[in-house]
């Protein structure tokens, strides 16, 4: 388990080294968007719940000709019901923290038509907390996942009518994960939060790298962006991600984001 | 151009395949099908629920004997009713189903034992109409002794309003808390309290969290501990009056205060319901809620059946029909001849 700490942390450190390139742009950019998410954590319910999200986010991103890296922060909040409308806590509020840290480097030659293809990794650490309503005792269930993925981008320039447009097209596909989660009991008693020593933890959560069929997901981003004028541009993603535990008490998740986005180059 | 708009093309479909695929990938257990929600209660507390071997529940036979009742097409109505019954033979509290229909819970352990409690005697007599309103407090000085009443621990207690109260009665022979009738609530607001009267850090529980299906597999005990909190601690004589209906957090605050040495426990026995109880929904919606963990005191006796008294004593109907409680006169008598 050490050895994986260790390559993971090295390669997270290693990749972003690679990008030496004269011709480097600096991009910050920030967005809003709405989606839809689907949530199923037998934890408390076989039943799976849905509902509209909303989401902010702020990027910055570092390319080349040859090579990208990025890093992104997004927040996520919105609520879930489900279709049994007389369930007692038919209804959940939750919010997630994203941040994303993820490289990738030109592999293909770059086409006549202005096609780059790119691979690289992406680490990606999501806190989420979900408030469940009514009945305090299971009120609170957060859960860590921090998730090491190969990451394939795709990225073409095209003129419309002297128009610049971008399209990105990325596939992640989670190979490691790491899940702080609760373990096979999880009630928490408030009355212990004061003076609990740091080992209860282990008691209630449970940190594990987990591998397929452990852990799996699929995370799919296809993107377009306008250049307005030089160094100001707007993009338009759609964003789709599917998490899947097995253990830890099993819990399923896919999400579904329309992102704006507005861009500047420094 | 053309090759980017076929790219392009490609991932938006993968993503509306992906989209499709998360259909398959999360069936819905959703059912109202009887059978599959008996299965699934059944299979819950089996692996969850932490008192069948505590309280000699054969759990197997209790499947044998409603497992055969339970129809793919009985009405919703009758198998709510049903478990219910089942239910009701775990002579638990905490644990309950809550459906459109009603809700279940088992009221065993307090059903043969006395009252011991009239609250109207209390406020009309005791508290009166001078008496101290401090958050959810309600106290008032007899004989040199504060008298605090505490209905329910599901109301907030703010560090303020029990800093306050151990300020005024700081020079009083000693304090009286009333939790008789107290249902329970939060065991943060316990803490809370608690700590206000105690003189060090001492070990007041020990907590069994299962790791596995097994009925008996449990973690180690996990160790509470009490520390003192709160700009003041009122280590006078402390009385504690409890009945068979302090239950759940209130019977977690006395167990708390049983292990400071100028606490006294007086009137009956509490309650129990030592588990904290978690929810988990069925697949047509109801909600289960069971006792997932096990409360023992430092010298491992387990609480979830109460917590004996160190002075027993019952309400006397003579002194009720005047308006009168002479469990907490006592308290008042012992406090003062205990007092140097």
């Amino acid at each position: 388990m050490q050895l994986l700490k260790t390559i993971i942390v090295v390669l997270y450190l290693i990749l972003p080294g690679y990008t030496v390139s004269a011709d480097n742009s600096r991009w910050l950019s920030a967005g809003t968007g709405a989606g839809f998410v689907q949530t199923q954590d037998q934890g408390f319910s076989p039943l799976i719940y849905g509902g509209l999200q909303w989401t902010s986010t702020i990027s910055y991103h570092k390319e080349s000709l040859n090579s990208q890296t990025s890093l992104n922060f997004q927040y996520l909040t919105g609520q879930m019901t489900t279709s049994k409308t007389h369930v007692m806590q038919s209804a959940m509020d939750h919010a997630a923290m994203i941040v994303t840290a993820g490289h990738t480097r030109r592999i293909s030659k770059i086409s006549d038509d202005n096609r780059i293809i790119k691979v690289g990794s992406m680490l990606s650490t999501q806190y989420t907390s979900k408030l469940h309503h009514k009945f305090r005792n299971s009120e609170r269930q957060n859960y860590l996942l921090s998730q090491f993925s190969l990451q394939l981008s795709l990225l073409q320039h095209i003129k419309v009518s002297d128009r610049t447009f971008c399209i990105e097209a990325d596939v992640n596909f989670p190979l490691l994960a790491y899940v702080v989660r609760h373990s096979y009991s999880y009630p928490l008693p408030e009355g212990w939060l004061g003076n609990t020593p740091q080992r209860f933890s282990t008691y209630i959560t449970n940190g594990r790298f987990l591998t397929w069929p452990d852990y799996s997901g699929l995370g799919i981003y296809a993107g377009l962006t306008r250049t307005i004028i030089n160094g100001h541009a707007i993009g338009l993603g759609y964003q789709w991600q599917y998490n899947q535990l097995t253990v830890l008490n099993p819990l399923k998740s896919a999400s579904h984001q329309l992102v704006v986005k507005t861009m500047f180059s420094f | 151009m053309k090759a980017g708009k076929k790219h392009f093309f490609i991932l938006v479909v993968l993503a509306l395949l992906g989209g499709a695929c998360e259909k398959v990938w999360m069936d819905d257990l959703a059912s109202d099908d009887p059978v599959k929600n008996f299965e699934y209660l059944w299979k819950t507390l089996d692996e969850k629920y932490v008192f069948f071997e505590y309280k000699d529940i054969n759990w197997d036979s209790i499947y044998h004997e409603f497992r055969p009742q339970v129809t793919h097409a009985m009405k919703q109505e009758d198998f709510f009713y049903l478990m219910d019954d089942l239910l009701f033979l775990m002579k638990d509290g905490h644990v309950n189903l809550y459906s459109q229909f009603g809700s279940s819970r088992s009221h065993t352990w307090f059903m043969e034992s006395p009252l011991n409690f009239n609250r109207t005697n209390i406020f009309q007599t005791y508290l009166g109409i001078d008496a101290s309103h401090s958050g959810p407090f309600v106290s008032q000085v007899i004989d040199s002794v504060a008298y605090i009443y505490y209905e329910s621990f599901s109301s907030e207690i703010k560090a303020n309003d029990i800093d306050a109260l151990i300020r005024d009665y700081s020079d009083l022979n000693g304090i009286i808390i009333d939790v008789r009738s107290n249902g329970g609530g939060s065991s943060r607001n316990g803490r809370i309290l608690a700590s206000r009267f105690a003189d060090k850090t001492r070990h007041v529980s020990n907590h069994l969290y299962k790791r596995g299906p097994a009925h008996d597999d449990f973690h180690e005990p996990f160790a509470q501990y009490l520390s003192p909190e709160g700009a003041q601690q009122f280590l006078k004589p402390v009385v504690i009056l409890m009945n068979r209906f302090s239950y759940s957090a209130t019977n977690d605050f006395i167990l708390k205060m049983s292990a400071l040495p100028h606490v006294t426990l007086m009137g009956d026995k509490s309650g129990g319901g030592g588990g904290i109880p978690v929810d988990k929904e069925l697949p047509n919606g109801w909600l289960l809620r069971y006792s997932a963990t096990m409360t023992l005191d430092p010298e491992g006796f387990n609480v979830e059946h109460g917590i004996q008294p160190d002075v027993r004593i019952n309400l006397r109907v003579s002194f009720e029909v005047h308006g009168r409680d002479n469990i907490l006169e006592y308290a008042i008598r012992y406090i003062n001849e205990s007092s140097p």
